[in-house]
């Protein structure tokens, strides 16, 4: 991963689900500018997640888009379209001349020192508090995901490239 | 890396209010959200009164809610500044200079309040 370490990197954090895909735009590490997830049920889902990314690309014009980093030969736990779909953000990032990084989910889970996705979603809901009232309570097992989840996952996307890229800088300074 | 702010962040602090864009186009008069979605999606620029009104609805100076239109503006005349002060017009050149070091503006008394 190439870091380049800027207070204000503008920083776009996409996460894809089955119904639609949360959102996290950063100006720099501390300041979250946008947020949300977007239902996308209907028809040619991957047709509209990437005409939505294309949209978020173009107004926001970012520096860097994060998204998940899969290893596909390790049987990530993703189907197989949301694959297919983070490639196609990859490339349309490219094409919009926007770096795009990819970060595991280990990575986040040691940046954030939580161990699953509603520790994380609790603390990072305590580091930004306008995002508290998006916080889904704790999954119970004959519940399914709740869609604002992955606001929380592209959250910890986006912090964890800035951690990443802090802890990196500081190694070179050091 | 060069570094852009965008051109309003209406939706970063109506979000922080917690408040729709039905609540907000309520206090502005307007009957819908449209108007407020697409100052948010900086595809219409709002009149000065609505400026105003938004900076009293969020509490933030208008410079910040609208910091690219902002900084564009600084640009602007700042580049305009540097071209009056390299032109013959001696007199734009002063006042250029003024606008380009504030410190050495003349103090400006401040205005006098009606009895």
């Amino acid at each position: 991963m190439k870091y380049t370490f800027d207070p204000h990197l503008c920083v776009l954090a996409i996460d894809p689900a089955s119904r639609g895909l949360g959102y996290a735009l950063f100006e720099g590490p501390d300041s979250l500018i946008d947020w949300g997830f977007r239902n996308i049920r209907r028809q040619q889902k991957d047709v509209q997640s990437v005409a939505f990314v294309k949209t978020l690309l173009s107004r926001y014009k970012p520096d860097v888009l994060v998204i998940e980093s899969f290893d596909a030969m390790n049987h990530a736990h993703r189907s197989v379209r949301v694959l297919a779909l983070l490639n196609a953000f990859a490339s349309v990032a490219g094409k919009s001349g926007v770096r795009c990084e990819r970060i595991s989910r280990h990575a986040v889970r040691a940046a954030v020192f939580a161990s699953n996705k509603y520790a994380i979603a609790r603390k990072l809901a305590l580091r930004f508090p306008e995002t508290k009232r998006w916080c889904p309570p704790p999954r119970k097992l004959w519940l399914s995901e709740d869609s604002r989840i992955n606001i929380f996952d592209a959250l910890a996307l986006a912090c964890t490239y800035f951690a990443v890229g802090t802890e990196f800088m500081k190694s070179r300074t050091a | 890396m060069s570094h852009h702010r965008l051109p309003n962040y209406l939706r970063t602090h109506r979000k922080r209010l917690r408040a729709g864009q039905r609540h907000v186009a309520f206090l502005l008069g307007s009957k819908s959200g449209t108007k407020i979605s697409r100052y948010e999606h900086f595809s219409r620029v709002p009149d000065l009164q609505t400026v105003f009104a938004l900076e009293v609805i969020y509490g933030v100076p208008a410079r910040e809610l609208f910091a690219g239109m902002f900084e564009d503006a600084c640009r602007l005349v700042e580049d305009r500044a540097g071209h009056a002060i390299r032109g013959p017009d001696a007199t734009l050149a002063s006042f250029a200079r003024l606008i380009l070091d504030p410190s050495a503006r003349p103090p400006t008394k401040p205005p006098t309040s009606v009895p």
